[in-house]
């Protein structure tokens, strides 16, 4: 005889299949916590309570620390490599 | 993680919701194409497609409270009840909302389904697609995870593949087949 509804073990199972699928996809979102951490920040309307986790992402001065400290070594470089350009210049020019 | 812990339950919860919707869907569709026949018989298919949509229900509420609960995305009452109030991805979050009001009307619905025209229900009923659409669009544009690609590609092949078994489907059922010889209904008869 064909069954006509679900059994409760049916539903029990479905219901205990779909909270564990929900578990196992919470402990991977916890184990890569920096997506978790970063979507939130990237709005800017983030509350104040995620600051501490966001200051790692949204930082005002450690990039344009970087940057400062990347920058002087190119600029460093060109500008010296400027100088003696003009110094062969002048050295070839006269 | 602790600190976290409703940012998790939302997100998954909502990824559970997702999952559940298109199986109900593609439920139903097997439920109403008489995919398989008379094994399992159309009232365990329609029990099970019930199911699924009561569990997508669920984790739909299960989502909206655990963002509501979460400090990590600061969101009111107003902005997971009312589209476009969110100032996190305003239009993002309003697929997701419409998504909810559209699957609480097809579950509603389908409740009264007795005190309703079977035109009635049949049309809003074919709102489920519509639903499917718009929570598709929300976990894709509001979803923190829609950047990974797993999802991504997961939605992509589940949409390919719920359209194209559909198709598969609908000719199956609509070939014509060979007739029957103790049918009864079939052209052919031995008797």
């Amino acid at each position: 005889m064909a069954r006509r509804k679900l059994s409760v073990q049916g539903k029990v199972a479905a219901a205990g299949v779909s909270v564990a699928v929900a578990g196992v996809l919470a402990g991977f979102m916890a184990a890569g916590d920096h997506h978790a951490d970063a979507t939130p920040t990237s709005s800017g309307t983030s509350s104040s309570s995620s600051s501490s986790s966001s200051s790692v992402l949204d930082p005002s001065s450690t990039p344009s620390g970087s940057d400062r400290g990347a920058t002087p070594s190119l600029g460093g470089g060109t500008s010296g490599s400027q100088y003696q350009p003009q110094a062969q210049t002048r050295t070839g020019g006269s | 993680m602790a600190s976290h812990f409703w940012w998790y339950v939302a997100r998954a919860s909502g990824l559970v919701a997702w999952g559940l919707v298109v199986a109900s869907c593609t439920w139903g569709l097997l439920h109403a194409l008489r995919t398989f026949g008379r094994r399992p018989s159309p009232a365990w298919m329609l029990s099970v497609h019930r199911y699924l949509s009561a569990l997508a229900l669920a984790f739909v509420a299960v989502h909206v409270v655990a963002i509501l609960a979460d400090g990590f995305v600061d969101f009111g009452v107003a902005d997971v009840l009312v589209p476009m109030v969110s100032t996190w991805h305003p239009l993002a979050v309003a697929w997701g909302i419409v998504g909810m009001y559209v699957l609480l009307v097809v579950e509603g619905t389908s409740l009264a389904r007795h005190r309703l025209s079977p035109r009635v229900w049949r049309g809003t009923h074919m709102l489920s697609y519509v639903l499917l659409a718009l929570v598709t669009i929300h976990l894709l544009a509001a979803g923190t995870d829609a950047n990974d690609l797993l999802p991504t590609v997961s939605a992509v092949l589940i949409g390919v593949a719920t359209v194209f078994g559909c198709a598969m489907l609908l000719t199956w059922r609509t070939a014509p087949r060979a007739p029957r010889v103790s049918g009864g209904r079939g052209l052919v008869t031995n008797r």
